[in-house]
């Protein structure tokens, strides 16, 4: 037990409060710094107090359990006469109360009888009640459960339905022709492998460059290794490529070309209309679905100045030895597009200029012999050869050069 | 243990006379008006008190709406006041809304003297008893509305003074309340309680006295008292004496003792004055992080049996207290309460100096005499 302090005198009185309180808190800094409490306590403190004084309503059974004890009460409950107190402040006042008790006896318990009934009445329909609302709760619980499953059971239905749908249409998109395939390897590795190297395509282009002199601005839609870019670049023209292979992006921009990655239409819809000098779009158009194709000439016609040009080139499917040969090498082709097709969309899209240029013959190597001969039968013979290799060995591309 | 300096304690009874030669005994009662009375409630107390200075010049008797069964014998309801010829001055003592009390008092043609010992500001309650949130609101509501019938407004604080400023009493005095703060001193401490704290503590008792109410900061002290010896290593038990008005407030303060695993703090709930009187005199310090009181008796109280006292600067605390006790700033938390609590206990030079302070203390309140103030108001308006 602590020691009572011993009576002071005034003297004792030396002690300064302020800078008792002072050293409190000086304490409480030096104890936080040593790390002799948690920087947060206080707060840690008053959130477990505000916990634990929350709000919380009674619960139903706590209600039940007091409703039950008021009825027990309300049972308990006996009317009678000898309850009313004969006691009065009046002299003789207790005699008189008694008399009156006795003489109105019979109209007093009459009375209390009543009252009597009527509290087992009111009893009985406040324990109806109670017992009501407990069922009217039950079933509630019940019904409200109930439903509660049959949503959750129809929630997982649903759930694996969209989860089938979602997986058919991920496996329709690929099937679908036009989709864009997503190639595990290289589409440079792809062009070398096929086309051959760059040196070849630039050669290849020299001479369609060059229609673009004079056409600044001009972008190459799909620029793939860039080839024909370097081409105008050397020209002096001003060019930006579009190319929706990561990989190529990079690369290009490594060798200082102005390009982004992005998809041709797409990017040709940004387009600020009537203000490029020229479209560039080498081996793509068969990559388009038809629905792009006809879009592209009706974009390019919008987003080209007047005396802007197109020069696309793809493979020419009005000669047979491209199926063979060429056109389904490539996965990501959708479908050929053919030049009088072509011809006609640049015409309704009002151009004012239109040439088809047939390029990549091929060669005599593959073409049918003509038999030796000169005789009516083999005359014949050579012509049908003739009228087949034309159709079979026409050139393998063709370019579309359209001035707006 | 110490006794109270003879002498410290003089309720100049003939100097109270001499204010108030205006009353003639039978001719005039002056009646106080409560909305409730209870035993060991501070506001009947102090109308009790108010009584017996009352009495001194004429009829006097305590009126209140409801009347706890033990109060019964001291305090009138108020269904009776004026069935016997009782009139003449109301003082009515705001503590609470009641509408029955406030239509009473609108309807009474007598003066009414306003006593105002503080309504606790209604969010202290909102989501613990929401019923008796908006009883606090009506409650200031009624003041409001009795304004213009009252002819004199005493605040038995300048801090309950200012509330009454603020919604538009001009005319308002500042009575201390007519309290003995020795009442407890004088009493018999009660034999058990004194064996029982003597042989079953063994580290110093700290002790708060008040109604476990959310503005009182239970909480805080537990708080403290968790920081205290769990991070100070600090040896101390704390009992919290009082009503436990609200059994969710109370129990939440339970079970934050029980959750903190503080074995050495007690919710005692409410005691009788002999086992109060026993644990004032085995106290080491009264502590109390209370935030809204309008006067805190249980301070003198404490300070009359020389106990130190520590408690923050909220309220009315810094009047009451004024130098007479260890003052922390209003914002103290659990770590400052907590370091407060372990230098009283360590520093015995600091608690003679605190016990001396509150001596000095108590000689003004005791000097100011406020019966006299009160009655020679009362005179003014008579």
């Amino acid at each position: 037990m602590p020691t009572d302090p011993t009576p002071a005198s005034a003297a004792d009185r030396s002690v300064d409060l302020d800078s008792v309180i002072a050293e409190l808190k000086a304490r409480i800094e030096a104890r936080r710094l040593a790390g002799e409490y948690p920087d947060d306590l206080e707060a840690t403190l008053d959130e477990h107090f505000d916990r634990l004084v929350g709000v919380r309503p009674r619960s139903s059974p706590a209600l039940h359990s007091e409703l039950q004890g008021a009825l027990q009460e309300l049972n308990q409950v006996r009317f009678s006469r000898a309850r009313i107190e004969p006691d009065s402040r009046l002299p003789g006042g207790r005699m008189v109360h008694r008399f009156m008790s006795r003489a109105l006896s019979r109209q007093i318990d009459g009375v209390l009888n009543q009252v009597e009934q009527e509290r087992r009445v009111i009893a009985h329909a406040i324990a109806l009640l109670g017992d009501l609302s407990t069922t009217i709760g039950n079933e509630f619980d019940t019904k409200v459960l109930q439903q509660l499953d049959d949503l959750q059971v129809r929630l997982a239905e649903q759930s694996r339905d969209v989860n089938l749908l979602e997986y058919q249409v991920a496996e329709t998109r690929e099937r679908l022709p036009g989709a864009a395939v997503d190639a595990w390897y290289g589409q440079d590795h792809f062009t070398a492998f096929f086309r051959g190297g760059s040196d070849d395509l630039r050669s290849r282009y020299a001479e369609l460059a060059k229609e673009f002199i004079g056409c600044d601005p001009v972008v190459v839609l799909c620029f793939g290794r860039g080839e024909f870019m370097e081409l105008l670049t050397d020209l002096g023209v001003t060019v930006r490529g579009v190319e929706p292979d990561q990989q190529l992006v990079t690369s290009a921009r490594g060798r200082g070309l102005d390009v982004e990655q992005g998809l041709a239409i797409e990017y040709l819809r940004t387009v600020e209309p009537g203000s490029l000098g020229g479209i560039v779009m080498i081996q793509v158009i068969e990559h388009l679905s038809p629905q792009h194709v006809i879009d592209f000439v009706a974009l390019a016609a919008e987003k080209l100045r007047p005396g802007g040009k197109v020069v696309l080139e793809t493979v020419n499917p009005a000669s047979l030895y491209t199926y063979a040969r060429a056109f389904w090498l490539d996965p990501d082709h959708v479908r050929p597009v053919h030049p009088n097709f072509l011809e006609f969309l640049f015409r309704e899209a009002e151009f004012s200029k239109l040439a088809i240029e047939y390029r990549s013959p091929v060669a005599d190597s593959e073409r049918l012999v003509p038999l030796p001969g000169d005789d009516e039968q083999t005359k014949v013979l050579n012509e049908n050869f003739e009228r087949i290799g034309s159709l079979l060995f026409g050139d393998q591309d063709y370019a579309v050069i359209a001035t707006r | 243990m110490t006794t109270t300096p003879p002498g410290v304690y003089r309720r100049d009874r003939r100097r109270g006379m001499s204010h108030v030669t205006s009353f003639r005994r039978g001719e005039f009662g002056i009646h106080q008006i409560l909305a409730a009375a209870s035993p060991g409630d501070a506001i009947t107390n102090v109308a009790l008190e108010y009584r017996d200075v009352l009495r001194r010049v004429g009829p006097s008797d305590v009126f209140a709406r409801h009347i706890a069964p033990s109060s019964a014998d001291e305090v009138r309801p108020l269904s009776e006041f004026g069935q016997d010829g009782s009139g003449g001055l109301l003082v009515y003592h705001a503590s609470i809304g009641e509408p029955a009390v406030s239509a009473f008092l609108l309807s009474r043609p007598e003066p009414i003297v306003l006593v105002y010992h503080n309504i606790t500001p209604a969010k202290y309650f909102d989501g613990i008893d929401d019923t008796f949130a908006e009883l606090l609101v009506l409650g200031r509501l009624e003041l409001e509305s009795i304004r213009h019938r009252v002819t004199l407004a005493i605040a038995d604080s300048k801090f309950n003074a200012e509330e009454l400023h603020a919604i538009g009493y001009e005319d308002v005095r500042v009575i201390p309340p007519v309290v003995d703060p020795y009442r407890l001193v004088r009493m018999q401490p009660d034999r058990a309680t004194l064996t029982h704290i003597d042989t079953t503590f063994n580290s110093p008792m700290l002790l708060f006295v008040g109604q476990v109410l959310p503005h009182k900061r239970p909480d805080l002290l537990v708080k403290a008292m968790h920081v205290a010896a769990t991070y100070f290593g600090v040896e101390a038990r704390l009992l919290l004496v009082g009503q436990n008005r609200f059994a969710r407030y109370a129990d939440a303060v339970s079970a934050q003792i029980r959750e903190l695993n503080l074995a050495n703090v007690h919710v005692v709930g409410p005691v009788e004055d002999a086992r109060l009187a026993a644990m004032f005199r085995r106290a080491i310090a009264f502590v109390t992080a209370s935030e809204h009181e309008g006067f805190c008796v249980p301070v003198l109280e404490a300070m009359a049996f020389d106990v130190p006292v520590i408690a923050r600067a909220c309220a009315a605390i810094p009047e009451t207290v004024a130098d007479g006790g260890l003052l922390l700033p209003s914002w103290a938390g659990a770590e400052l309460i907590a370091e407060a609590i372990a230098r009283v206990i360590d520093d015995s030079a600091l608690r003679r100096d605190l016990v001396e302070r509150g001596r000095a203390r108590l000689r003004e309140f005791t000097e100011m005499d406020a019966s006299v103030s009160m009655l020679a108001a009362i005179s003014e308006v008579v």
